[in-house]
Formats: C-alpha cells, sequence, structure tokens
C-alpha cells in the first residue's frame, strides 16, 4: 500500500513539523503563510477536491499575542469556525481533525483584569466537540494537554517565531510530529484488539501462593494504590473493547481468591473474556487463547513483569506485541497509558465495543455446552434458539454497518470499504438497499453481524456487498439472509446476481454463491459473478432458526 | 571539529560532506534555504549546548561565518 495522502492545514509556518512526518505519510500543504483559510473554504482548492486520506488542522495559539481585546479575539476564533465548517461541508468521508487551543494571550495585565484566555480555549473546544458529534468524520486532538504535559517554557521557542513564524521549539516540533502520528494511526492502523496480563507482581505486588489474600500489595491508596490505578486503566480500555485476559503460572485456587474477594480487585472474574491459569509454558497458553478467541497474534499484547516470561513469548509467538515491563511500578499508570495511546485508540466506539467482552464470554459457555453435551451441529444450532432480524439500515446502526465495512476481511464477498458518508448516499437511493442482520441466542445477543447492499440493475438484483462477522460464521445464517432476500424479491426482478472479488483474505466464501445454489456466469476485471433465477426460488427451507424477522 | 560541522550541516541539508565546504554559500546552495537555515540553528543549538544570537544571523553569507559564529558561543 502507499503511503497515506495527508493534507496539513495550519496557521503557522508547519513545514518543519511535515518534515518530520514525510517518511510515513505523503504530506501536502497549501503553499504560502496562511493559506489555511483560503483552502478550507474555497471551492476549487486542492482540498475541496478530496483526493486526501485525512485532513488535519493544526492551529496555534501564539498569535493571540497581537489581539487587542476580547472582541478581536472572538472575531479571529469566529473565522476559523467558519473555516472549519466549510471544510467539514465540503469533505464528508475522510477524517477531518481538530485540535484543541492553547491560547497565548498577552500576559501583561494586573491581577484583577479579566483573562480571555480560559473561556476562549472552553468556547472553541465546544466548537469543535459539538462537530465532532454531528459529523461521523470530525475528530478533536487535545494538543493543548500534550504541550501542558512537556510546559510551554519547552514547548515553545520566541526565537524560532522571530526568526521562522513557527512558535515551536525543537523539541515541540518532535511532540507536534508525535501528535499527529499518533491520531493517523489511529485512523489507518489496526489496532490491538487483546491484552493478556500475568497475575503476580503484575496485576497486584506479590506472590499469591505465598502473600496469599491478606498479604498482596493492592490498596485504593498509597502504596497499593499504583497496582489499583494499573487494574483501572485495564478497565477503562476494557470497557472500550479491549479483551482482557490472563495468563499465570499458579494454582487456580490461590488466585481465584483473590480474583473473587479481594475488596480492592477493580478486575473481577467476568472481566476477563478467558484465562489460563496453570503451570504449562506461556506461549503454548498464548497460541491457546489466540485460537479460542478467534484472533490473530497480532492483534494481541501481552503483559509480564517477568523477563524470562517475556523472552519465552517473544520467541514462541512473534507476532504478538510484548513490552518491556516498567522496573518502577509507580510507572504503571503511565505504562497503561502508553500502550493505549500508541497501539489501541481507536477513533470512535461502537455499540458493539462496549459489550465485547460479554460476547466472547457467551460464546466460551456456548462451546462448553456444546463439547459437554455431545451433540450433533444440528441439534446443537437447534438448541442455541437463535434470532435472526433482517431490516433496513437504521440511522443509529450505519457506525457499525461502517466499521464492519472497513475492517471484514474473511467473510467479505466484495471487500468494498464504504465510508460513513458513502453509506448514507446508497441508503438515501432509489435503486440501492442496505439490509443488516442482527442475531441472538440463548447465550446473549451478538448484535449487529451482518451487512447486504443490494443495488438493482435494469431486471437484476446486484449483490454489491455481503459480509459477515466471523464470529457467527457456521450458523447457517448466510442461507437464511440470502434466502430471505431471494424470496422477497421473486415478483420485483428476474434475477439475483452475487459478485465476488477475491483477496487474499476472502477464501472461505470463494465457493459461497455456487453452495447456495448459484450458477457461475462470467467474470469481469477481479470480479467473477453468479446468478440465482428468482422465478425458481421455492419456499423457505425449515432452517435451524427458532425465529427470522425479516422487514423489506 | 570543522570536519564535525561540516558532516553535522551536510547531513541537515541532505547532502553528502564533500558537496559542501566552509565557502558553500546562502542563497547560492539550493539546500541552504530559509527552513534550513532556521533547522541549522536549532540543531547547532542542541548539539554545542549553545544559544545563537539572532543579530548574529544576518551576518552569515557562508558556512563559514555559522562556524565562527558556534566556535565562538562556545569560548
Amino acid at each position: 500500500m502507499g503511503k497515506k495522502r495527508i493534507a496539513l492545514l495550519s496557521n503557522i509556518t508547519a513545514d518543519y513539523v511535515a518534515a518530520r512526518l514525510k517518511s510515513k505519510y505523503d504530506i501536502y500543504m497549501p503553499a504560502g503563510y496562511d493559506t489555511w483559510i483560503r483552502e478550507a473554504v474555497s471551492e476549487d482548492s486542492i482540498i475541496g477536491q478530496g483526493r486526501f486520506d485525512a485532513v488535519v488542522v493544526l492551529l496555534d495559539g501564539t498569535e493571540a499575542r497581537l489581539w487587542k481585546d476580547r472582541a478581536e479575539a472572538e472575531s479571529h476564533l469566529q473565522m476559523w469556525e467558519q473555516a472549519i465548517l466549510s471544510l467539514a461541508e465540503r469533505i464528508r468521508t475522510e477524517p477531518i481533525f481538530i485540535p484543541t487551543l492553547d491560547i497565548r494571550e498577552n500576559r501583561i495585565r494586573a491581577l484583577s483584569e479579566r483573562f480571555y484566555k480560559i473561556e476562549l480555549e472552553n468556547a472553541w473546544y465546544q466548537f469543535a466537540q459539538d462537530l465532532s458529534e454531528q459529523k461521523g468524520n470530525v475528530y478533536v486532538y487535545d494538543l493543548c494537554s500534550r504541550i501542558a504535559d512537556i510546559g510551554r517554557d519547552r514547548f515553545y521557542s520566541d526565537k524560532m517565531w522571530y526568526l521562522g513564524g513557527l512558535p515551536y521549539s525543537k523539541e515541540g516540533i518532535c511532540l507536534v510530529a508525535n501528535e499527529i502520528d499518533g491520531i493517523l494511526r489511529s485512523a489507518f492502523e489496526a489496532g490491538k484488539k487483546a491484552i493478556t496480563v500475568d497475575l503476580d507482581n503484575t496485576l497486584w505486588g506479590g506472590v499469591a501462593s505465598e502473600d496469599g489474600l491478606e498479604g498482596i500489595v493492592l490498596s485504593s491508596h498509597k502504596g497499593g494504590e499504583r497496582f489499583y490505578d494499573f487494574q483501572r486503566q485495564l478497565l477503562e480500555m476494557k470497557r472500550r473493547g479491549i479483551l482482557l485476559t490472563i495468563n499465570s503460572k499458579n494454582n487456580e485456587e490461590d488466585v481465584k481468591e483473590i480474583l473473587e474477594k479481594h475488596p480492592c480487585m477493580l478486575l473481577k472474574p467476568e472481566d476477563f473474556a478467558l484465562e489460563k491459569i496453570n503451570w504449562r509454558d506461556k506461549a503454548e497458553n498464548m497460541m491457546e487463547t489466540v485460537k479460542e478467541l478467534n484472533l490473530t497474534d497480532g492483534s494481541f499484547i501481552f503483559i509480564d513483569d517477568n523477563p524470562l516470561e517475556r523472552e519465552r513469548v517473544r520467541s514462541g509467538c512473534p507476532e504478538i506485541l510484548v513490552p518491556d515491563f516498567p522496573q518502577d511500578t509507580t510507572e504503571l499508570l503511565r505504562f497503561a497509558e502508553a500502550l493505549f495511546f500508541t497501539y489501541i485508540r481507536p477513533l470512535r466506539l461502537s455499540e458493539e465495543d462496549l459489550h465485547k467482552t460479554e460476547m466472547y464470554r457467551a460464546e466460551e459457555r456456548r462451546k462448553k455446552d456444546y463439547k459437554i453435551n455431545g451433540l450433533d451441529l444440528h441439534d446443537y444450532l437447534m438448541g442455541l434458539e437463535m434470532e435472526a432480524d433482517i431490516h433496513r439500515m437504521r440511522p443509529d446502526e450505519l457506525r457499525r454497518v461502517a466499521q464492519l465495512c472497513g475492517k471484514t476481511n474473511q467473510f467479505n464477498l466484495t471487500t468494498k470499504r464504504y465510508t460513513d458518508a458513502q453509506l448514507e448516499e446508497l441508503a438515501g437511493r432509489d435503486d440501492s438497499v442496505i439490509y443488516t442482520v442482527s442475531l441472538k441466542d440463548r447465550y446473549g445477543s451478538y448484535g449487529l453481524v451482518s451487512v447486504v447492499i443490494l443495488k438493482r440493475k435494469e431486471k437484476d438484483i446486484l449483490i454489491d456487498t455481503f459480509l459477515m462477522s466471523c464470529r457467527v460464521m457456521g450458523r447457517g445464517l448466510e442461507d437464511t439472509v440470502i434466502n430471505q432476500i431471494a424470496v422477497s424479491n421473486r415478483d420485483k426482478a428476474e434475477r439475483l446476481v452475487g459478485e465476488f472479488i477475491p483477496t487474499a483474505k476472502n477464501i472461505p466464501v470463494k465457493d459461497l454463491y455456487k453452495r447456495l445454489g448459484f450458477t457461475y456466469v462470467e467474470s469481469k476485471g477481479d470480479s467473477e459473478f453468479y446468478e440465482l433465477q428468482l422465478s425458481k426460488i421455492g419456499t423457505v427451507p425449515k432452517p435451524v432458526y427458532k425465529e427470522i424477522r425479516f422487514a423489506g | 571539529m570543522e570536519q564535525e560541522f561540516l558532516h553535522f550541516v551536510a547531513e541537515i541539508m541532505g547532502k553528502e560532506s564533500d558537496e559542501i565546504s566552509m565557502e558553500t554559500t546562502y542563497g547560492e546552495e539550493p539546500a541552504w534555504d530559509s527552513v534550513v537555515m532556521l533547522t541549522l540553528v536549532m540543531e547547532l543549538e542542541e548539539k554545542y549546548g549553545i544559544a545563537i544570537r539572532v543579530e548574529s544571523l544576518d551576518k552569515i553569507r557562508q558556512l563559514k561565518d555559522l562556524y565562527r559564529i558556534v566556535s565562538d558561543s562556545m569560548d
């Protein structure tokens, strides 16, 4: 894949920042000083033509020194707001990033005089955050807090300002470049999905089998609070869709007592998607964990205080990220934060992210019951009491649909990466329709797991997109969905046409249309086409579903 | 010290050490523009732990002038 094309719009000379990003990204900046507003508002600007993968706005508050009173400050900020509104009006799909502001108001004031800095910064933040909540592709990044982290004295350099129109010190330039790289990684790189933790001296201080429930170091104040805080950071990540699992060499009873009874264990047994508490090799435990959760090695982070165990997992599972554990455990909170910013932070959360652990735990229970009862597949599926709900996409499902379009690789017949705005457009057209499929069974809800996009082509209906979350593969859902769609269109079209575009990852569905009774028609470019004569469609065969709701 | 200085400056300009010399002239060498000048000031200040006075920058015609400013600041 080529470099991502990024437009960088700034009210300062941002060449120095761009220089630090150009090895990784293809950076475009409008020529000339302070041309960003024209670029943002002008109809025929390069940005307006929309050939960028993202737009980063970098605004600096140093020029506030020139603003003589509040009225002037407000008129400047209004102009900036207008520019950003106009930008967001024209760029509806690719992400736009807006910074928080550090307003460098003149400080020659008596103590009693009113400072506007904080009020203006707040107003700006509200504007930006409101816009982000209205538009699916606008995001706020908190540059102001990053500046505060290292301090203005180190971040800014008056010398650079007077010499080159650049207010940042060298350190400041690095910080801004890193921050921008961070938000672009959130946008374009697949984040880690799971964190596996050791227990002794990792989630608490001390050793469970020696120190016991009373003896381990873990409290909500003073010394033991460093582990408490670390747990809270992990819990916050879990609430954002990260799966937590345990990989610990211990006796299960010793550990369970602590997990269930210690008053300061923030992480409860149900917060973990699965546990491996045994005396086996940790790399083997990891391989099993990855397999059982149906993820890949590359989506895991493994955290362990013991360097030998880290080395073991690094060599046994080279794709798993194994960060060094902080020597000084008071750094655990920042350690977790850094992992999150560098490897995890998503642009936005979906409804599914909020319940991910619960979904995986339900899946574990399904599998366990299946094994214990020794049922054959049909009886097992019948016993699940599955209910499928197929309906036209509702507005509140748009984000989840965009997310599935963006990340589903295996069960994805055409791998078309539609964005929020493109989906909105498709949903509004007369000649196309987006169906979503939600699934639940007696163990719990899977949420929205499948998307079908149909396009009318004269007397045919083309299945432009058919994708399904790999978590529900093997439940006959694809048969049910296509059957419902075929039956409901029997009187409206002659053929249902399935398209398949092969990729390196969608091999599992290579023969799907044949299996569903379609016949191969032709290949065009990368696409293969299959047809189903709708007049020949019979009644829906008795499926393994307890209930199927279809709202065409 | 002179060699080290030239080597360092060449790297910032994106050139080989033997492509520049103390006689390389600001405004004539395309790799030495105002952006590079500012980068040089930042990097040299950090490398040698010095502060370069803004006034002295006006007098820079060739790399040897910049070198003199750096070595004078270190005394």
